[in-house]
């Protein structure tokens, strides 16, 4: 509980520290009526690519840190990191091939 | 409680410095590898340029282009510098143990790394630049094909070490030999992520200023700039600590000579050991050039995830014929 406690409070005073960097820089902001910082008015062009790389990436994001929990939390007993090795291979083979 | 806090705040500061030393220490070496002389003009050395371009760009002012949204970027912006922070307080500077330790902090300090890493591909998507986007798009290409052999990496030395909690990696691997003896691949690997990570040349595709300007940072200015950078310097830091525990034992000393001059002799052997960390991605990226994202893919796919498995195979054979005592 004391732990939790400790780590909250050290998350809050990192990102205290952090807003308080922010703060002490200029505050004065121009909206710009171009969507390029260099105010050149041209057409918006979207990137052609495709929107399952995201979710690809972000889905063996999530599955490698919930694997690598089972993986070397059990180091003891190596067949977990084996499984993790499988895991992440059988990841691997659904990447997106279009883009 | 107050005694954290207070150890906390010193801590981010110190960290904070000692991020800003590193970005001088990078770029000097970078420019005397091409016969420059590097920041030369603030403070003795140039040591102050870091600091100065820091406060330069706080003190800009902010243009918001149309159509981006501000409040994602804000937050992106402040939460990549406060999470880096945060992880870094897990790190063991003064002693074996960081100043936040628990059973499998390992864990906590990856998954984390890894969100700083995607929360800037969420603040280039949020803005309507088109190189911004392109950066954006290569970064999440390059995370997925970095992230692997950097968790790889962490994991042969957890599984050598026989521990996910920093301070016992410390601890067992201070009177052995380094866990680098034992893992050479898994610290090729780890430097080469580290490289992808913190985006330096070969690399840094995501932001490759011949090609896309600023990459994904272009259409940022002002404080919000100055809060990426931050981040990306407190990001190699970091990285660049992790490696010095991991692979090199960290502020291990193995002895104790007196109780007040202990700390600081950990401190300097940490220094050392994260210093030559620095001085390999700086000679990495001044040594080699640019690849293309395909090149990239390729290295970390064919080469780096393969050699990194077969790193973690033998370390599980090593352990399993237990013919490293560590």
């Amino acid at each position: 509980m004391i732990d939790a406690l400790i780590i909250i409070t050290s998350f809050m005073i990192s990102l205290i520290f952090s807003l308080l960097i922010f703060m002490l820089g200029n505050r004065r902001k121009r909206y710009d009526k171009y969507p390029f910082l260099s105010g050149e008015s041209l057409k918006v062009g979207r990137i052609q690519y495709s929107i399952r790389w995201v979710y690809y990436v972000f889905l063996l994001v999530a599955l490698d840190a919930a694997i690598i929990l089972i993986a070397i939390s059990s180091y003891y007993i190596s067949i977990f990191a084996v499984l993790y090795l499988m895991l992440i291979s059988l990841v691997l083979l659904f990447i997106p091939k279009a883009r | 409680m107050l005694e954290i806090i207070i150890y906390a705040i010193l801590f981010m500061l110190l960290a904070t410095t000692l991020a800003l030393f590193y970005q001088w220490f990078d770029r000097k070496i970078h420019a005397r590898y091409q016969h420059r002389v590097g920041p030369l003009i603030t403070g003795p050395h140039g040591i102050l340029q870091p600091l100065a371009d820091l406060i330069k760009l706080l003190t800009k002012e902010e243009i918001i282009p149309e159509g981006s949204d501000e409040k994602v970027i804000y937050i992106s912006a402040i939460l990549s510098v406060s999470l880096v922070l945060f992880v870094l307080l897990f790190i063991p500077i003064f002693s074996y143990k960081g100043l936040l330790s628990f059973e499998g902090d390992l864990l906590i300090i990856i998954a984390i790394s890894v969100i700083v890493s995607l929360l800037m591909v969420i603040a280039a998507y949020s803005t309507k630049g088109p190189f911004s986007n392109i950066g954006a798009a290569r970064t999440l290409e390059l995370i997925i094909s970095y992230e692997i052999p950097f968790i790889l990496s962490v994991a042969s030395v957890a599984i050598l070490v026989r521990s996910i909690t920093i301070s016992e990696i410390v601890r067992n691997t201070t009177n052995t030999l380094p866990p680098v003896i034992f893992a050479p691949i898994a610290f090729i690997a780890y430097i080469l992520s580290t490289v992808a990570k913190v985006e330096k040349v070969p690399f840094d595709i995501p932001e490759a200023e011949t090609e896309l300007g600023a990459g994904w940072l272009t259409e940022f200015s002002g404080r919000t700039l100055a809060m990426f950078r931050l981040s990306l310097d407190l990001k190699l830091f970091f990285m660049a600590s992790l490696g010095a525990v991991l692979f090199f034992g960290g502020t291990g000393l193995g002895f104790s000579i007196n109780p007040f001059i202990d700390p600081l002799i950990a401190f300097l052997i940490f220094f050392i050991k994260v210093t030559l960390i620095v001085f390999i991605v700086t000679t990495i990226r001044s040594i080699v050039a640019r690849y293309r994202i395909d090149q990239a893919m390729n290295i970390f796919w064919r080469w780096i995830i393969p050699l990194s498995i077969l790193q973690i195979i033998l370390i599980i054979v090593l352990r399993c014929f237990e013919i490293v005592q560590i």
